[in-house]
């Protein structure tokens, strides 16, 4: 499944609950964290398992963010969650410690609530976080996908986020390389201001540059240039083509090497091309 | 020469300025001579009220209106009764007819639009002889075919001169056009203006000789409440999704084209809607050929960039209309006969392409209600919508599915405002519902796009797994009002609400 785009619902707003799906985001996010003030915690939570169990939600990926495992919402979000039965949690504030916790959790509740397909999903937003993100990825199987949040890093960082992020050069490209070497989805970190398309459009252009896998979305307008700067192009999709057919003539010929518009085609080039291929028939 | 011939003409009586004795009454002075009074009381002394007159008003100054008030107010003091209404809209600022009603000063009234603040009296059943809810253009049709007898026609003039020459475009409460006044200034017994700006005045929309007497007073109205409820773009993703839905299928089923025509409300996805329209004739070099309605900056925008030829204008929702039909000669305006008076043969509405218009319910036969909420209340009316659902080509009806836990679509329409034969196309924000009738268009966008087109029926269902059943509204057998068609013809009753 294609999952480009992440969109946030806050879990305390119902009429948004009631449209989220038809926005065409590939993934859900109903959020328990921090778009829930503390004094609607308890009913966020009720809400969102009652949306979870009552719609039909089968053609996209239903995720949780609960909140912080140090936080005194978290038994009871894990709780009301395991029941609601979404595809995956969304985990804040990731480390490796915290993810061994949720596991001794999740397995604690297995027989009552049993979860072993549940996945997760981490954010990592913290300095230390970061650095230790290859640790972290690989501290559960249950982990498939991996997202940066970058107002809180900065924040943990003492810097003022700009504009043309340079704070987060290095977090994002260690993030994503991160994601690939765990073979995990990456998400990038969202993009605040809602109504600047061009400044979201840029951002997101850097964030497939940097090897993301798709970006989150605070606002359902995003979802539609996201899908539009990770789409593959029909440029792409023909050159990666005619790569896979100049390689397989190249074997029927019995040649090992062979050269594409005057380039000589190596193994990665090719696997990349086969990559493009299968990614655009899912879409 | 015969002389039965020569004794058929009546003696030469002598010229004096009104002249009875000929086989016409001819009084020089009407129309041109100083018809301003600046004392409202003074001004009413000198018309013929009683109880049981029947009495019109125009609503072009929308929720910046103080003349209804200001008249009704003081022909309440004066003690009359059982009067009948005949007003093209009620918002918001006329609420003190609800004593009126209830005391039983007003007892009857005609009008294509009733706020719910006035629409709840009327459901409760306070209004004595019922409220006839019909369109903008049969309006029209029963005063200029005398359907309706107006004794005073009190119709507010932003600027008038001393003889009644009256426009809406000029004065300090200008409001752009005054469409829905000009059968009551043809057609009324006696006509009275109210004005606030008395000066020359060079184009005029009412002429002096259908006047009778202008009342000069210190304001006529608000200029800000004349902006429409809602001018602003939506910024719900829903509403904005909707739009974008719409714009496509405009656009795939061909409707979008050089010449093009069309209206829409004015509503916020409305006017999302409009501004997708203006960006797909941007980019792809298309010019229509008008717009009409309900007028608003973003209509405007299109004809100032040269995307119109021309908007045909009823009534002004924004200021930025109000300027514009002033001063710029392709935005033209229209009386509410030639706007939607089906019987009417050069009217707007059927040279229409197409016409997006909204919904409080529709049935799954694509029967429309904008007359009452889904608590049965009155809360609105048709204005032009059944007229311009009849002329346009392809009429879309376009709403959210679900909104404040309810299905827009209904198994039981509570009120028929518009009926299903004119109605072709539902587009929500999880579907696009055709009428089977265009079983050609249907397999044609399943084929070419990914438009996602189903029946209206498991648009129903859809909703219908998200809310739940909802109860039936409870009525009582009384009927307090009824919703004409555009032809006059009875759509349908109006039934007193049930109230626990």
């Amino acid at each position: 499944m294609i999952k480009q785009t992440a969109l946030f619902i806050p879990g305390n707003q119902p009429k948004m609950h009631i449209s989220a799906d038809v926005f065409g985001a590939d993934c859900l996010i109903f959020d328990l964290e921090d778009s829930v003030a503390i004094h609607q915690k308890d009913s966020a939570r009720l809400l969102v398992k009652e949306m979870i169990q009552a719609f039909d939600l089968s053609y996209t990926e239903v995720i949780v963010r609960i909140n912080p495992v140090d936080s005194s919402f978290y038994q009871d979000d894990l709780k009301e969650m395991l029941q609601a039965r979404p595809d995956a949690l969304m985990i804040p504030k990731a480390t490796k410690a915290v993810i061994e916790k949720v596991e001794a959790d999740l397995k604690h509740y297995n027989d009552i609530y049993p979860n072993e397909t549940l996945k997760l999903y981490i954010i990592i937003e913290t300095a230390m976080g970061v650095e230790t993100a290859l640790e972290t990825c690989l501290a559960s199987k249950r982990i498939i996908g991996v997202l940066l949040g970058g107002e809180d890093l900065c924040t943990d960082m003492k810097v003022t986020p700009t504009k043309q992020r340079i704070e987060l050069q290095y977090p994002r490209s260690k993030i994503a390389m991160t994601a690939a070497a765990c073979n995990i989805m990456a998400w990038d970190t969202p993009f605040v201001d809602i109504d600047d398309h061009d400044g979201f459009k840029e951002d997101a252009l850097m964030a497939k540059a940097l090897g993301f896998g798709g970006k989150v979305c605070i606002h359902p307008n995003q979802i539609d240039i996201v899908k539009e700067v990770f789409a593959i192009s029909e440029k792409q999709l023909k050159e990666a083509q005619e790569i896979i057919e100049a390689y397989e003539l190249a074997q029927q010929q019995g040649l090992g090497a062979f050269s594409y518009r005057g380039k000589m085609i190596d193994k990665p080039i090719l696997e990349r091309a086969q990559q493009i291929v299968a990614a655009s028939s899912k879409e | 020469m015969d002389p039965k011939v020569i004794n058929s003409f009546k003696p030469y009586q002598g010229t004096v300025d009104v002249i009875k004795g000929g086989r016409f009454e001819c009084d020089k002075n009407k129309g041109h001579h100083d018809k301003v009074i600046d004392d409202l009381n003074k001004a009413l002394d000198q018309l013929p009220l009683c109880d049981g007159m029947t009495l019109s008003f125009h609503h072009h100054l929308r929720d910046g209106d103080h003349v209804l008030n200001m008249i009704m107010t003081n022909i309440a003091q004066r003690g009359y009764k059982n009067i009948t209404l005949v007003v093209s809209s009620l918002f918001p600022v006329h609420a003190p007819l609800i004593d009126m009603i209830k005391q039983q000063i007003v007892t009857k009234i005609y009008a294509a639009y009733i706020a719910k603040e006035i629409g709840i009296v009327i459901s409760q059943g306070y209004l004595r002889d019922g409220c006839i809810m019909h369109t903008h253009g049969y309006r029209a049709t029963m005063l200029i075919q005398k359907e309706v007898i107006i004794d005073i026609a009190f119709l507010a003039a932003p600027s008038t001169d001393q003889a009644g020459n009256a426009t809406g475009s000029e004065g300090i409460t200008s409001c752009g056009v005054l469409g829905y006044a000009i059968a009551d200034a043809q057609m009324a017994k006696h006509v009275v203006l109210i004005s606030d700006t008395i000066q020359d005045v060079r184009k005029p929309e009412i002429r002096a000789e259908w006047v009778d007497m202008v009342i000069k007073v210190d304001a006529i109205g608000d200029p800000k409440g004349i902006v429409s409820g809602t001018t602003t773009i939506t910024k719900d993703p829903v509403g904005l999704l909707i739009a974008k839905r719409t714009a496509d299928f405009v656009e795939a089923a061909g409707l979008l084209k050089d010449g093009f025509s069309f209206q829409t409300g004015a509503g916020g996805i409305s006017l999302a809607l409009v501004q997708e329209i203006y960006k797909r004739c941007q980019t792809q070099h298309i010019k229509g050929s008008f717009a009409s309605g309900g007028t608003t900056k973003f209509l405007v925008d299109m004809l100032e960039k040269g995307y119109l030829k021309n908007i045909y204008d009823v009534q002004c929702f924004d200021l930025d209309a109000v300027r514009s039909v002033k001063n710029n000669p392709a935005h033209i305006k229209i009386s509410a006969q030639e706007y939607a008076d089906i019987t009417y043969k050069d009217n707007i509405v059927c040279k229409l392409d197409f016409v997006v218009l909204g919904a409080t319910e529709i049935d799954t036969s694509y029967n429309v209600n904008v007359t009452t909420g889904s608590d049965g209340i009155i809360m609105g009316g048709s204005g032009g919508h059944a007229d311009t659902a009849y002329g346009a080509k392809m009429t879309i009806i376009v709403s959210k599915l679900v909104s404040s836990r309810l299905s827009v679509i209904v198994d039981q329409i509570t009120t028929i405002t518009t009926p299903k034969e004119t109605v072709d196309v539902l587009i929500t924000e999880r579907g696009i519902a055709i009428h089977p009738r265009h079983q050609e268009l249907i397999d044609h966008l399943k084929a070419t796009t990914s438009l996602p087109i189903m029946d209206i029926k498991t648009l129903y269902d859809i909703a219908i797994k998200m809310t739940g059943i909802p109860n039936k509204i409870k009525h009582t057998d009384k009927v307090v009002g009824v919703s004409l068609y555009s032809d006059g013809t009875l759509l349908d009753t109006i039934h007193q609400i049930k109230e626990d």
